[in-house]
């Protein structure tokens, strides 16, 4: 292979695509991401409401509570600091953060809590919206535990415990 | 249980898994070093933390995983400076204009790729706290690496070391490694600024100063390592001992420069003295210690760290297959395309492609730097972590169909009767 090809080769395989990085840099400085919310948020909220309903409130005796977000992208799975140690998962739609329930206890304990009594259709929902001020964020909405018609929706707030950075 | 208790319980059981999966992986005529993979993944969230939780929990407890991942860093440590060592850019030189532009359109191409295809997962699998540029190198860098070790050795395994093929390989791998590494470099010094732990003309001057000085003062010093082992057929334990200290003591200068412990390992290991012997010494030395028990802790660790349960849905599962497809066709046929244009017959061009696009154990220490780091998801992740084992598994089978056994021993001995002649 001559000199010439070879060059040209060179600027067609290696040339062309770097200028084609450029413009991929570029094009991709306009995407916005899903906001950040990975790591944990103490919860400022008022349980008292849940106290004494039948069945233990995710939550409600933990000092302090705490949720332990983990995200990908819009993908959030939410792991609550109770003793049972609730997982939610859920999704960020804009600026909006929804949970439904996710289950990932083990089998005994399911039978568990059908034995003593406990609601087992019963599970807790989130719904908050990502309030920004600048660097800070803060979370604010609703827990609420579906299936008890005794048990009120808690409002609360909750505030990042640490600067934002991703759980290794 | 104690927290030694718990880790040697857990080093057993690692080292046990690894040594049955990389036999098992051996009777199937695959490298090793994925049965190991596979083991690390298995004792994970991905099997074990599934199917038996409560051992899952007794045997690796949130808390222990400090202990496992200090273990496993200094393996890597250990690991990137045998890399380093093995690295000889001036195989390239023997290769001419082939070599040059299969080696630059094989980090171009996926490195493209990769950033192209981080238009598609940015706003999906990242978040805000990532600029996008960022996260479109770390992809780029992360399709774009050839595991350089794992290729050395399948070549080994099917006699191919010597050939036409195989050191065009091994050149054009080591060109990729030294390049990859540089770009993650600048990418991690990016991150870090922004994450505000150190200023950005600190960290590059500084580096810049640092690989200079290793280049120009300490390289010509530590050859004294290759002349006393010249003179005594082998090092003393005190100048093993000095050896390792200089790999930590550089490791360390660049963790404090503000870019990673790994980059000072593999520097360490890049400026020694690139004699045959001297490095096949210096490799026995370290290796078995290494890969019989840090590594699968490494693997081990990655495993734990790994959920494929997390890949959630259609949607994710098609992002994992994109990551698979695009990192084929970036490194395989950029690699491929390159080779030919440059002259190489298309089986040639066909084998550079298949041996480049091998990942394996150099992809998982680039990944779990970029989890380190924040850049990735745990998702992302996960996804990338499997395209690694797909690459990587891919290489023995389809080496065999493009290149039968046969075939290189026929080439081989033509090559030996030319040279005769």
């Amino acid at each position: 292979m001559n000199k010439r090809k070879l060059a040209a080769a060179y600027i067609f395989l290696v040339g062309l695509p770097l200028l084609a990085l450029l413009a991929i840099l570029r094009a991709g400085s306009h995407l916005v991401a899903p906001v950040a919310l990975h790591g944990d948020w103490r919860v400022q909220a008022d349980f008292g409401a849940w106290h004494g309903v039948s069945c233990e409130a995710p939550l409600a005796n933990s000092s302090p509570p705490l949720l332990s977000i983990a995200q990908s992208g819009t993908h959030l799975t939410v792991t609550l600091n109770d003793p049972d140690g609730t997982v939610l998962a859920g999704t960020i739609d804009g600026f909006t953060l929804s949970k439904t329930p996710f289950a990932r206890r083990t089998e005994t304990e399911f039978a568990r809590r059908r034995d003593s009594g406990c609601l087992a259709q019963r599970s807790l929902s989130l719904r908050a919206t990502v309030d920004q001020q600048g660097k800070k964020r803060s979370l604010t909405g609703t827990f609420q535990l579906e299936g008890c018609a005794s048990c009120p929706p808690i409002a609360f707030s909750a505030t990042p415990q640490m600067p934002t950075q991703r759980p290794q | 249980m104690s927290p030694s208790v718990t880790l040697i319980l857990q080093i057993a059981v690692v080292v046990t898994a690894a040594r049955a999966f990389g036999l098992l992986c051996r009777y199937i005529k695959q490298p090793q070093v994925i049965g190991e993979m596979v083991a690390g993944i298995l004792l994970g969230p991905t099997l074990l933390g599934w199917a038996a939780p409560r051992v899952s929990a007794v045997l690796f407890p949130l808390s222990s995983l400090g202990y496992l991942g200090t273990i496993s860093q200094v393996g890597i440590v250990i690991y990137m400076f045998l890399v380093g060592v093995a690295l000889n850019h001036k195989e390239l030189r023997n290769h001419g204009h082939a070599a040059v532009i299969t080696s630059h359109v094989s980090i171009v191409a996926p490195f493209v790729l990769g950033a192209l295809l981080a238009l598609f997962l940015y706003p999906r699998l990242s978040d805000d706290s990532v600029p996008f540029p960022g996260f479109a190198l770390f992809m780029g860098a992360a399709m774009s690496i050839t595991a350089f070790p794992v290729l050395a050795r399948i070549l080994t395994d099917r006699d191919m070391l010597g050939s036409r093929l195989g050191t065009l390989a091994i050149a054009c791998a080591a060109v990729d490694d030294i390049t990859g590494w540089c770009i993650l470099a600048y990418i991690v010094v990016q991150i870090r600024t922004q994450a505000g732990s150190n200023s950005l003309w600190v960290t590059i001057g500084g580096t810049l100063f640092f690989g200079l000085l290793m280049i120009y003062v300490v390289k010509p010093q530590v050859r004294r390592f290759y002349t006393t082992y010249e003179r005594l057929g082998q090092l003393s334990e005190g100048a093993l001992a000095l050896l390792v200290l200089f790999v930590l003591v550089s490791a360390l200068i660049t963790e404090w420069l503000g870019i990673h412990l790994l980059f000072g390992a593999f520097l360490a290991g890049v400026i020694m003295p690139k004699e045959h012997v001297f490095v096949r010494y210096i490799i026995e030395k370290f290796e078995s210690i290494t890969i019989v028990l840090l590594l699968p802790l490494f693997f081990a660790f990655t495993g734990l760290r790994m959920d494929l349960h997390s890949l959630k849905g259609g949607s994710m599962w098609l992002c994992c297959i994109a990551i698979i497809l695009v990192a084929v066709a970036g490194k395989l046929a950029g690699s491929m395309i390159a080779a030919r244009a440059a002259g190489v017959l298309w089986r040639d061009a066909a084998g550079i492609g298949i041996l480049m696009n091998t990942r394996g154990l150099m992809e998982l220490v680039i990944l779990n730097l970029g989890l380190d780091i924040g850049v990735i998801s745990r998702v992302l992740f996960s996804m990338m972590v499997l395209m690694a084992l797909a690459t990587t598994f891919m290489t023995t089978p389809l080496l065999e169909w493009i290149y039968p056994l046969e075939l290189i021993h026929a080439e081989m001995a033509g090559e030996e009767v030319a040279h005769v002649a």
